[in-house]
């Protein structure tokens, strides 16, 4: 084909076509994802949200908690005194993972326990539609956690890592106050 | 524009002639797997009524302009901005909506209830149609699901809309063998009672035009 | 006019019913059915003739929703939903009475939906009473795995009333761990199960009644279990497993009354071979794999492909060359396709 065959055949108008309407779309998203995207702040209110009921002030604190089977991903040390810590659990179905919402609450400095979990993100795990809120309600509290849910062993298990990696954690947490 | 009795043809079509679960069998790997509660049944079909109203239009407004040849990509290309969209929408002001959703949001992309409409319908026919079209046979999807949702929701979960009414649970209908069973025997009861119907009207319509000998010669020559 | 029998050819006469099989079969059931009452007592009775209650009704309101007269639906009552109800009931565990709606439930699924819908008698695809209790094991799944109850008869210190059954701790990697012996097995005393399956001498009374009957053919339950019990040996390494997981669980039950059913087992003599060595292969599979009783799951998985069976393995018509005589003449094609080649290579040289 010549290019003055080319530029007068078929191809190029497909070729065009499909250019056009890719770049269009693509601007008009990228508009969109700076209008409407959701930063992590914005997500770490949602939890606390979801947790408290209100927005509470927080503050972020560094870590890089590792344990064999999980690690700590983020902490936030709340106004009142509490810890919303953010944990990945290993060893789930397929060698993936589940990563959890927790709270380590804490009364006058002293650990009371971990409680209001909630499941932030998975990764290869096809039953996590079996915690509903009365399942995850059962981890309220424990002092460690061997939570098993009938029919999804390999989930349960990353996610009870997960919740021990964060009491591991909170010992450690523990032990810097004391000292 | 666009007349009335268009948009009534149109509306039947969407909701009833040509229900995309019903009797389309289109896009029953959602309807498969979010009607186990009534409550993800009309999240997921109006999701998809959105997305079908915005891709319709936009491809009805460019169907002189796209090739024959590079339809699929192109079609495939304006229905995958408005899903990316819709998702957008949701995790920004619907989080619950969007979660329980998982993975089939993205899927929607594929629905063949969209791509179905808009070769048969979008690419044929000018933009406000279009636009109606989609939505009724959104609409005709959000029944649909809705109604899968809630019978499978009542037997096997013994609650409706998330409100628990008894402990009673067949949890049969809740696994996937439920929901392909509780599909399979909505589309024989749909078309059960919808040829019935049909085929009345159809009596009712000759009977009219060249009916009873009780008729006036007048109302004959109508 | 309905007295007329329009057939295609050969025409032979023989006194041979369905009716009259399946009362041959509730015959053979009888014996199991007395175990478990015995063992079980009143519930086991109460789970019975709620099942067969509910099989029967189903099939009765079924042909009256489609408008046919009682007198032709008793006319033509062939006693198929009888021996589903039974059937069924035999492999439920012996319910609490709160759980009535287990057995009906399940009986209304099994015969409605995996018969009726299908067409009646003889279009199932799969067998009824094994796609009942496969519903009601996945619709109540606490009451079915848990349900057990100790039998009214037995060595009394064998075992405490616990959700394990003999079979469960057999797969567990140890045998006899129950207290329960071979013999105790055998008997059905002291074992914990569904209601039919615990007494095995029972079962195999049907068995050999329904061999003389010629409704059954004794080698198709043989080749199952005695595949089972050798591929289950093959995985727990050891002779030591072949009597206890033939004796456990409901394979017995399933190789004598389900796997033989007519309609839903392949049709030919060597479609037949596959289907129950596979039978035998999957069972003892599954069941060290997922550690549950898996009969009925690996009977209703085989249903399923048995009009493959057929299609792939037909029957040799009445008429074809035999074997030997098939094979002489390959033989011979092959050599003299074999000179041909000689020769043409002979020639291009």
């Amino acid at each position: 084909m010549t290019v003055k065959e080319f530029f007068k055949s078929k191809t190029l108008r497909c070729i065009v076509v499909l250019l056009c309407i890719a770049l269009i779309s693509g601007g008009l998203l990228a508009v969109c994802n700076d209008l409407l995207s959701v930063s992590a702040e914005e997500r770490v209110q949602r939890t606390i949200k979801g947790i408290y009921g209100k927005t509470v002030g927080y503050r972020e604190i560094a870590t890089d908690y590792q344990s064999e089977v999980g690690t700590v991903d983020s902490v936030y040390l709340l106004e009142d005194g509490n810890y919303l810590v953010r944990a990945t659990g290993l060893k789930g179905y397929k060698q993936g993972s589940v990563s959890v919402w927790c709270v380590a609450y804490f009364e006058n400095g002293s650990f009371k326990g971990l409680g209001s979990v909630s499941i932030a993100a998975y990764d290869k795990q096809t039953l996590m539609s079996k915690w509903t809120g009365s399942v995850l309600a059962g981890y309220e509290g424990k002092e460690t956690f061997d939570v098993n849910v009938s029919g999804a062993t390999y989930s349960s298990t990353a996610i009870n890592n997960a919740l021990n990696t964060v009491l591991g954690y909170v010992g450690t947490l523990t032990e810097v106050q004391h000292d | 524009m666009i007349k009335p009795q268009e948009i009534r043809k149109i509306g039947v079509d969407g909701l009833l002639r040509n229900n995309p679960t019903f009797r389309l069998v289109l896009g029953t790997c959602p309807t498969l797997a979010l009607t186990t509660a009534a409550m993800n049944g009309i999240g997921m079909g109006l999701a998809v009524t959105f997305v079908l109203i915005f891709s319709n239009a936009i491809i009805s407004a460019l169907r002189k302009v796209i090739p024959n040849e590079v339809r699929i990509p192109a079609f495939v290309l304006i229905i995958a901005t408005f899903v990316t969209l819709l998702r957008m929408l949701l995790d920004k002001f619907i989080p619950s909506l969007y979660e329980s959703m998982g993975v089939y949001l993205p899927l929607i992309v594929v629905n063949c209830i969209i791509l179905g409409r808009a070769e048969s319908f979008a690419s044929k026919n000018p933009v406000v149609h279009s636009a109606f079209d989609g939505l009724f046979t959104g609409l005709g999807f959000t029944l649909a699901l809705t109604l899968m949702g809630a019978i499978r929701e009542i037997l096997g979960a013994g609650a409706i809309f998330g409100v628990t009414l008894w402990d009673f649970r067949i949890e049969f209908f809740s696994s996937s063998a439920g929901a392909f069973f509780v599909y399979g025997i909505s589309i024989a009861l749909f078309n059960f009672v919808y040829t019935k119907v049909e085929s009345r009207m159809h009596k009712r319509k000759f009977e009219k035009l060249y009916g009873h000998q009780e008729l006036t010669v007048q109302e004959e020559a109508k | 006019m309905s007295d007329i029998i329009v057939s295609a050819s050969p025409h032979v006469r023989k006194k041979r019913t369905t009716r009259g099989i399946m009362l041959d079969v509730l015959i053979a059931l009888l014996p199991a059915t007395v175990a478990g009452l015995v063992f079980f007592g009143a519930r086991a009775a109460v789970t019975i003739v709620l099942s067969v209650f509910g099989a029967v009704a189903t099939e009765w309101v079924w042909l009256l929703c489609k408008k046919t007269s009682i007198k032709a639906i008793a006319r033509q009552f062939d006693l198929t939903s009888v021996v589903t109800g039974l059937l069924l009931a035999l492999t439920l565990p012996p319910l609490d009475y709160k759980y009535f709606y287990i057995p009906l439930l399940s009986s209304i699924f099994a015969v409605g939906v995996a018969k009726m819908l299908f067409g009646g008698t003889g279009k199932n695809i799969v067998n009824p009473a094994i796609a009942g209790r496969v519903f009601a094991f996945i619709s109540f799944q606490s009451p079915m795995v848990s349900g057990w109850m100790r039998p009214l008869f037995g060595s009394v210190d064998s075992v405490a009333v616990s959700s394990a059954t003999p079979l469960t701790s057999m797969l567990g990697d140890s045998i006899g761990a129950m207290g329960v012996s071979n013999l105790d097995l055998l008997l059905g005393t002291g074992v914990m199960g569904c209601i039919g399956e615990t007494c095995k001498i029972a079962l195999l009374v049907g068995f050999v009644y329904l061999v003389v009957r010629r409704v059954v053919k004794w080698q198709w339950p043989v080749i199952y279990v005695a595949v089972c019990g050798l591929i289950s040996c093959a995985m727990g390494k050891s002779m030591n497993y072949f009597l206890p997981s033939v004796l456990s669980g409901g394979l017995l039950l399933g190789a004598i009354f389900m796997a033989t059913d007519y309609v839903t087992s392949p049709n030919n003599k060597w479609a037949c071979y596959v289907y129950y060595v596979l039978l035998g292969v999957v069972t003892a599979l599954l069941r060290f794999g997922t550690k549950i009783e898996v009969v009925s799951f690996a009977i209703l998985l085989l249903n399923l492909i048995v009009p493959l069976l057929n299609m792939w393995i037909r029957p040799r018509p009445f008429g074809a060359t035999p074997i030997p005589q098939l094979i002489k003449q390959k033989c011979a094609d092959l050599k003299a396709k074999l000179g041909k080649k000689k020769q043409k290579e002979g020639e291009q040289q």
